[in-house]
């Protein structure tokens, strides 16, 4: 009985959210006559791309049982890094391959420092974090590198096979595949056991540092892609792009229900974070609510969010 | 003789959950100075029934009376308040301070604003010498061992006066010589007129300790009598309702080889010198202290511990283990005692756990990510060993946390005999499960011996490790002081060994 009340509450849980999610839609589309447009819409999904690669990426940590703070500024240094190899070879080929290669080198440093240093996640990646940043800031000298080449910008932005942005396209891609890895594969089964209980996955094999380290290149090769993509959106590479994305990737995570301490989530539960943040940040610009504003609102609804979802699950949940 | 009034009483208590009738008209109660055993298989009642005297619960129907007034206990500091005392089998001090702290936890004199350290550790000594403890305050209680911290447990209840202690299989973690000094405990508390309601699953104890008994099945009450009036047989058939094998039959299979032999493993002090060998078909049960390095030994086999010195064997071929990985490669696989912390992930399903040691088996695919499973593989072999080892769970999809004990033992028993292990070292392979989930994890232990499995049993439970093994092993120290053939073998000639070494005295008096 009490396997069938969990079930039925995980469902309602989630409907919960999807509710949630469906309510401010609903909301948006009634306070604004801009939000239920066909371009709103595509510009809706272009601006969550970003954010919903990188809370894929996310997940997968946090359900490892760790943490990354590193992701915005890494995000910025990578799409420098990107633009700069576009500028000077021109090849979108080796632009992919550069902020991909990029992204899973400091998932590689983050993921042997973490492992092998035993220093926790939180630390190491708020080093990267800080040391990203300021790389970006240095390498520019403060100044957005423009991304002139056409073919990028059709390749990851401009493109609307079906009508629908390429990038989305790109994003649901992904998380069918991720979400493949993430159910299906021994390496996702794995994740799981090692956040769930680390002591015990060791003990039944299973390889707990090189799974943990892995989980760090393949999110950072996650976030070299969501880089990629940021820059063909907004036309330019800038130190100062992607602030505060850690945070919203991690609040996407958490209010999708995936526990913090790890073993327990999904990238559907992910998803449903990522709309209602997605929405939450379009309807308010419609709505030409102050930026400043914004932010209270939205940390406001993030932890209306999670309180409501733990006193649905009940207590010791 | 005049019946005296209890100090509390459960009237025909009633309680449902959804789907599940926990406890159907269930009455019981404490006398003064009395040590009341409430005995019942796992998922009988007694949980649930312990629960609504600490106020946790509310009964659906029933009252509780306390020194014969009615009362409603609002929920567990209410009841504490009114001198119920609960004490956990997962202990709940705070490794971080120490034993003084640890007692007057939540009630530390104020000076001022601040605590009255001085106050503090004289009241905590108070209270210690009153049970006649000899704990030394100031000591940091992750520096005790677990006999120790029970006491530091006890002394916390005791500051409060309480009226009624409850115990939930107190020494389940405790060796043979740390119960003593806990039954000693008992017997200073029954004096001073405190009721103790003691819930055990071990005959020994329980026998021993019980001035009456009340037995649970099915959340009913089956009996409550005299424990004199009963006898160790009767008792277990009116817990199960069916009759329960108490002993294994010995020695079916014959014994072959040498499968794993140690020579001269030494591991940080806690391991020194020992030679071992495990024979396919033999069950070596391995007794000692609790500090004695078992636990250390059997980590050192399955790869879990890195050693000084020694030397592995399997087949006569030397082996090194990096990894458990490297163990469990070679046919080794290790049942930990602690299963929630290092069996199971609990919160992943029977499913899940039952397959976590041989993912690469079901790998379907070896491309990326360490393959794609085969999920109906998968699915298969998890039926064929929950029906195998008569896992209980409304289905392989649940999540293990919500197991009884016994049928999570059996999961993380299946996750390592689906493998087809060479060697299976178990960890005390029947703690804190009941007595018909044990009956049948001892036939199962025999039967994978009979197959040819070497098998290692560390057990604190001497009855067990007598009457499962073929050979026993005692280990002091970190050495091993002796070993004798089970047939034959006696208590009191394995605990002489478990005490072999000079330098190994009681560190509670």
């Amino acid at each position: 009985m009490t396997a069938n009340r969990m079930n039925e509450r995980r469902i309602s849980n989630e409907y919960g959210i999807l509710g949630a999610v469906v309510a401010l839609f609903i909301f948006f589309s009634l306070a604004s006559p801009f939000f239920f447009d066909a371009n709103n819409l595509v510009n809706l999904g272009r601006q969550t791309v970003l954010l919903g690669v990188t809370a894929f990426a996310m997940t997968f940590i946090i359900l490892s049982g760790e943490i990354d703070l590193s992701v915005g500024s890494v995000v910025s240094l990578i799409s420098i890094i990107v633009a700069m190899t576009l500028r000077d070879t021109g090849s979108i080929i080796g632009a992919l391959a550069v902020g991909l290669g990029a992204g899973a080198l400091i998932g590689v440093i983050n993921g042997l420092v973490t492992v092998k240093g035993h220093v926790p996640s939180f630390i190491t990646t708020l080093g990267i974090f800080s040391a990203a940043r300021g790389i970006s800031l240095a390498v520019t000298n403060s100044v957005a590198i423009p991304i002139l080449n056409e073919d990028y910008l059709l390749v990851f932005q401009d493109a609307r096979p079906l009508g629908i942005a390429v990038s989305v396209i790109y994003a649901v891609v992904l998380f069918a595949a991720l979400h493949f890895v993430l159910t299906r594969t021994r390496f996702g089964t794995s994740i799981y056991a090692i956040g769930g209980n680390a002591m015990a996955a060791r003990l039944s094999g299973i390889p707990v540092d090189r799974i943990k380290i892995l989980v760090f290149v393949l999110a950072g090769t996650i976030i070299g892609f969501a880089a990629i993509l940021q820059i063909a959106r907004i036309g330019s590479a800038s130190p100062e792009v992607a602030r505060n994305l850690e945070l919203d990737a991690i609040a996407a995570v958490v209010l999708g229900g995936t526990s913090l301490t790890g073993g327990r989530g999904s990238l559907v539960r992910t998803i449903f974070g990522v709309l209602l943040i997605g929405i939450l940040n379009n309807g308010m610009n419609l709505l030409n609510i102050d930026s400043y504003f914004q932010f209270i609102i939205k940390g406001a609804i993030i932890i209306l969010a999670v309180l409501i979802d733990r006193w649905s699950r009940g207590r010791g949940a | 003789m005049s019946q005296p009034v209890p100090l509390v009483r459960l009237d025909h208590i009633s309680k449902a959950f959804p789907g599940v009738r926990a406890l159907d008209d269930v009455s019981f109660d404490v006398l003064p100075g009395e040590v009341h055993v409430l005995m019942g298989e796992n998922g009988a009642g007694k949980s649930t029934l312990m629960k609504i005297l600490s106020g946790a619960y509310q009964p659906d129907s029933g009252a509780i009376q306390i020194d014969g007034y009615a009362v409603r206990l609002s929920d567990p500091l209410d009841a504490n308040r009114r001198g119920i005392v609960m004490i956990y089998q997962e202990l709940t001090l705070l490794d971080n301070l120490d034993v003084g702290r640890n007692v007057m936890l939540g009630q530390e004199p104020g000076r001022g604003g601040g605590v009255d350290w001085r106050a503090l550790y004289a009241d905590a000594e108070r209270i210690l010498r009153d049970l006649d403890l000899t704990l030394d305050v100031r000591a940091p209680v992750a520096e005790l061992n677990m006999a120790e911290r029970q006491m530091v447990e006890i002394a916390r209840a005791a500051r409060r006066d309480p009226r009624v202690i409850v115990m939930d299989e107190p020494t389940s973690s405790l060796t043979q010589s740390e119960e003593e000094t806990l039954f000693a405990l008992i017997a200073r508390l029954k004096g001073r007129g405190v009721g103790i309601i003691y819930i055990s699953h071990r005959m020994d104890e329980v026998f021993r300790l019980a001035d009456r008994i009340t037995v649970l099945r099915d959340g009913k009450h089956v009996t409550t009598l005299p424990a004199s009036e009963l006898t160790r047989a009767e008792l277990i058939a009116l817990m199960v309702g069916r009759e329960v094998e108490s002993s294994v039959p010995r020695g079916v299979g014959a014994i072959g080889q040498i499968v794993l032999a140690a020579r001269g493993l030494s591991a940080g002090g806690r391991v020194r010198d020992v030679d071992l060998d495990l024979r396919a078909g033999e069950i070596v049960g391995l007794a000692g202290l609790i500090g004695a390095g078992r636990t250390e030994v059997a980590e050192v086999l399955f790869g879990a511990r890195s050693t000084d010195m020694g030397e592995l064997r399997i087949d006569g071929q030397p082996v090194v283990f990096q990894s458990p990985y490297d163990a469990i490669q070679r046919g080794i696989a290790y049942v930990p005692d602690d299963r929630k912390g290092q069996g199971l992930v609990l919160m992943q399903s029977v499913q899940t756990n039952v397959t976590l040691a041989a993912l690469e088996r079901f790998v379907r695919t070896p491309l990326l990510m360490g393959g794609v499973l085969n999920g109906r593989a998968i699915r298969e072999l998890v039926e064929v060993w929950t029906a195998r080892l008569n896992i209980r769970a409304a289905s392989p999809k649940v999540n293990v946390e919500l197991l009884s004990g016994g049928n999570q033992q059996k999961v993380v028993l299946a996750k390592w005999l689906s493998r087809n292990p060479r060697v299976l070292i178990l960890n005390e392979p029947t703690r804190g499960i009941d007595v018909g989930a044990k009956a049948e994890v001892h036939a199962l232990i025999r039967d994978i011996a009979s197959q040819g499995v070497a098998v290692l049993m560390i057990s604190s439970e001497l009855p067990e490790v007598l009457s499962v093994s073929d050979r026993i092993v005692v280990m002091a120290a970190g050495r091993i002081t002796g070993e004798m053939p089970a047939r034959g073998a006696t208590e009191r000639a394995v605990l002489a060994l478990a005490f072999g070494d000079t330098n190994m005295t009681e560190r509670v008096s």
